[in-house]
């Protein structure tokens, strides 16, 4: 496979410098693309199976799950740096070595660190991000329902009977005014 | 030189503002008015020297004053005049210098709109954000001024500062480097890392030729107006922030500090929510990874002010009715500013990035000691006046607004809490790493967030549903459940029909069911007012619904916010959970198919555009079930200098999908081949749509009431008691 990349790389040259060759080369070139079938058809015979070559889409799958150290919070499948190029045709060459993913980001994070990993599994000092939003929630909860117990003295105990007479005793009157006129609307409705 | 008169501007703008700051407590103390209104007419005074600083470095960039070294820094010949106008944000020093100068503006407009009103709060409004100007000014004025020039010194070497060298500024440098030698910590830092008055003497200035030019990645429309929108937002929160430290100051714990702020923490809100849309835009259209929000930590750092700010908006609604939450309301106000200090410093430092860039610049450490003083006053008021900001009032029943709003608040909290770890904690383990052996730094990408905030945000759509039905003190299941019977029946039909479509994945269809059940129910309340307003007034419901606005601006703007929100979530789910992604490498006549579409290559060239950057484009075709739809042309952008730019190629369907072409890289020596990344983004442009009426939304609702707010605040009152018996 390595025959037309490098005559690639001489008819690039080659008709920079000298345009007139371009001619004779091309035919090379023709006849070079023309061998390529015919040697794979000799190395694939019937009863080979030929792996399947490996495709971009399973490189920036696994490339997606990594960020390189040096281009912060840029994911390894978009990041356009060379060096970001270099590692996801390290994914592609252990890909075609039959490496599995789970072995591919081991080996990233055994070379760089965890930090490589887009999300760290709750593993280690880790486990504190995974446990702080629950943590988050149930106290915000609990926060919320002393709260509302703290409000509304009685609700939560009994339920109070339906006091359809409101007393407006001690309230704003601008509140009663906006209030009355809203409930005005609702039940108009 | 011009540049100096700069610098002048700039102390004496910090001058001023020191001198409000002080002259404001101290007449409020000794209860001198002649001070307090002194302090007033120096903070005013603050304006025009910081517009003419403005102005004045716009002039400096335009004509290429490459002298100064922030000129320097973000403009070259070949920029156009409108970008090196707005190079004015495009670095740091600038950007300090247009925040200070939006500060003054905000901070000037609000006094002088509230000064006969609220006169009993003005003399700490003054000190408080006095006190946040004069912080900026300080750091604008001897950390990063964008009017230092260059020299060159005896020695060769090139160094910036402030004036020209003389022996006493000379003397100056020598003992402040002398003494942050000896200082450790933040304090050396902080001397070490201020710009030098002047070059050692003998000094020359030193005049190139052309400047580096701005970030390639910043000459977009959508970058151009985000940096100041964003900056509206951080800055008119700022206003709240000092009527509310008034209040607890002064311990008049009246509502009138949230009656005078609710026009100002609206405006910040709508900024701020527009800054990152904007943001989303342009990361969308230039970035080139076929997203527009990455959960990176800067995006964060300005999203968690957002969070909080929303959730303040809704609870000062309860304090406002009914004289509740006067507390949380307080302490909402203050993360809320908190949160636009720490996301400033943390973005402007680097420090959201790693910690070790905290150190690297003075800034970090003046950041985190202004960070520290406003914790410190903020809590020491607010526990001094805890007693007196109890409620007014009690719940009476759980099945009431007032109790929405609460779980509101719990939800919106929740996010800000779990967004704020998420964004520190790469910060957080870089640090333990250092201490703690066998810890290592971790990153936190998009995953993380949409795990956790996933459901807290499909909690919020429902809740935004639900709420404007439930009504105030006291609300009936019955009412609740009637009002919501026909969206319901709505939404199940529906959801139906997605499934019967082949959507078949339960988040997406919850997702998708409640969207449908929130904007049923808000254009059911939409057509239920409108239809009794018709009845009750005799007109025709088109004109009943336009009017409908007019009558209750904050209520029906607010729901159409919500109705924008609806339609940007719609998007943001059908974008995450059903985008599409290939990529390969084709040559000339070869395609690629990603669902229904399929995208030929033509050819690709190479050329050179007028403004120096050298550009690879690729011709393509986009066939939609055989029939040619569009003709698209990702390319590759070169700037001299900087990282080459992906831009996509983009065809948006009538539906509002995206088919969004990369290109990736292609065949080195005879351009034979290319490779390409392929996104189709189902309803993406939803987002972008939702924003347009989010906007709009905010804009009614916030809309000065001219003629109310002339009338002084007792006739007002009595003015909307009476105003339902007239009006209805």
């Amino acid at each position: 496979m390595s025959r037309p990349v490098a005559l690639a790389g001489v008819i690039g040259r080659d008709t920079m410098l000298k345009p007139y060759r371009l001619l004779t080369l091309l035919l090379l070139a023709a006849l070079a693309l023309g061998a390529v079938p015919a040697v794979l058809a000799q190395e694939g015979g019937p009863g080979v199976v030929p792996p399947a070559p490996v495709t971009d889409d399973q490189v920036n799958a696994i490339a997606k799950q990594l960020y390189c150290p040096v281009c912060e919070n840029v994911p390894l499948d978009v990041c356009g740096t060379k060096a970001c190029a270099d590692w996801r045709d390290e994914i592609r060459a252990m890909l075609e070595d039959g490496r599995s993913e789970e072995e591919i980001k081991a080996y990233f994070t055994d070379r760089y660190g965890r930090r490589v990993l887009a999300t760290p599994d709750a593993r280690g000092i880790d486990v504190v991000i995974w446990v702080m939003p629950v943590v988050a929630v149930i106290g915000g909860a609990a926060l919320l329902v002393t709260t509302l117990r703290r409000m509304a003295p009685g609700t939560l105990q009994a339920v109070t009977p339906p006091d359809v007479a409101l007393s407006y005793e001690g309230l704003d009157p601008e509140y009663v005014a906006r209030f009355e006129a809203e409930y005005r609307e609702f039940t108009s409705s | 030189m011009n540049a100096v008169l700069g610098v002048y501007l700039l102390l004496f703008a910090l001058l001023a503002a020191l001198y409000a700051g002080i002259a404001s407590l101290i007449g409020a103390r000794r209860g001198r008015d002649d001070l307090v209104e002194s302090a007033r007419n120096a903070l005013f005074i603050t304006w025009p020297l910081l517009t003419a600083a403005c102005l004045l470095l716009i002039t400096l960039l335009v004509t290429g004053q490459y002298n100064v070294e922030f000129v320097w820094s973000v403009t070259d010949n070949a920029m156009p005049t409108y970008l090196k106008v707005t190079a004015l944000w495009g670095g740091q020093a600038g950007s300090l210098v247009f925040w200070a100068w939006l500060m003054s503006t905000f901070t000037a407009t609000a006094m002088l709109r509230n000064w006969q009103r609220e006169r009993a709060l003005m003399p700490y409004v003054i000190s408080a954000s006095a006190g946040t100007l004069a912080f900026f000014l300080l750091l604008v004025t001897f950390w990063e001024n964008p009017f230092a020039r260059f020299w060159q010194q005896p020695d060769g070497q090139v160094i910036a500062a402030l004036f020209q060298p003389t022996t006493l500024f000379a003397q100056i440098g020598a003992w402040r480097l002398d003494v942050a030698e000896k200082v450790p910590g933040m304090l050396g830092i902080i001397l070490k890392g201020a710009i030098p008055f002047s070059p050692a003497l003998g000094s020359f200035p030193v005049y190139p030729q052309n400047g580096q030019g701005l970030n390639p990645l910043l000459r977009h429309p959508g970058m151009i107006i985000h940096p100041p929108m964003l900056y509206l937002g951080f800055v008119a929160f700022v206003v709240p922030y000092s009527f509310a430290m008034a209040a607890l100051a002064k311990g008049e714990i009246s509502d009138s500090w949230i009656r005078a702020t609710r026009r100002w923490t609206l405006v910040a809100w709508l900024f701020l929510g527009l800054g990152l849309i904007l943001g989303g835009w342009w990361a969308y259209d230039v970035l080139g990874w076929g997203g527009y929000w990455a959960w990176d930590p800067v995006e964060n750092a300005a999203f968690i002010p957002w969070l909080t700010g929303t959730a303040f908006l809704h609870s000062v609604m309860i304090q406002e009715k009914r004289g509740m939450l006067k507390r949380w309301n307080m302490v909402l106000i203050i993360l809320t500013y908190l949160m636009v200090i720490l996301g400033t410093f943390a973005t402007r430092s680097g420090f959201v990035s790693s910690v070790h860039s905290f150190a690297q610049s003075a800034i970090g450490p003046l950041f985190f000691l202004f960070l520290a003083a406003a914790i410190v006053i903020s809590v020491w008021l607010l526990v001094k006046r805890w007693d007196s900001l109890a409620a007014e009032h009690q719940l009476d029943s759980l099945l009431s607004r007032e109790t929405v709003f609460l779980i509101n608040n719990f939800v919106f909290m929740s996010i800000a809490v779990t967004v704020t770890i998420g964004t520190y904690w790469p910060v957080f383990t870089e640090l333990l790493a250092e201490i703690v052996p066998g810890v290592e730094k971790s990153s936190l990408g998009p995953e993380f967030y949409i795990r956790t905030t996933g459901p807290m945000f499909l909690a919020l759509l429902l809740l935004m549903g639900v709420a404007p039905l439930v009504a105030w003190v006291r609300a009936s299941i019955s009412r609740v459940g009637k009002a919501m019977l026909w969206p319901f029946v709505g939404t199940l039909v529906i959801v139906a029909v997605m499934v019967i479509l082949g959507i078949r994945r339960v988040g997406p269809l919850l997702g998708f069911g409640l969207a449908a059940l929130t904007a049923l129910i808000t254009l059911f309340e939409y057509y239920r007012g409108a239809q009794a307003r018709a009845r009750r007034h005799n007109i025709s419901f088109p004109l009943a619904l336009w009017t409908l606005f007019g009558r209750n601006r904050r209520r029906y703007g607010g729901y159409m916010i919500h109705l924008g929100v609806v339609i940007m979530a719609i998007g943001i789910i059908a974008s995450s959970a059903f985008q599409l992604e290939t990529q390969r490498a084709v040559s000339a006549g070869q395609t690629i198919t990603l669902g229904d579409y399929i995208l030929e290559y033509q050819t690709l060239e190479r050329f050179v555009a007028t403004d120096g950057r050298s550009v690879m484009r690729a011709q393509t075709t986009v066939y939609h079930n055989g029939k040619e739809v569009a003709q698209l042309t990702p390319r590759i952008d070169n700037y001299p200098s900087g990282q080459p730019m992906s831009i996509p190629g983009k065809y948006s369907t009538w539906l509002g999908d995206d088919f969004y072409v990369l290109l990736v890289t292609w065949e080195q020596l005879d351009l034979s081949s290319a490779t390409f990344k392929i996104y189709y983004n189902p309803l993406v442009n939803w987002i972008w749509g939702g924003s347009f009426i989010f906007i709009v939304g905010t804009l009614i609702a916030a809309w000065p009431d001219f003629s109310e707010e002339r009338v002084p605040m007792a006739a007002s009152a009595r003015r909307r008691t009476a105003a339902p018996a007239a009006g209805d």
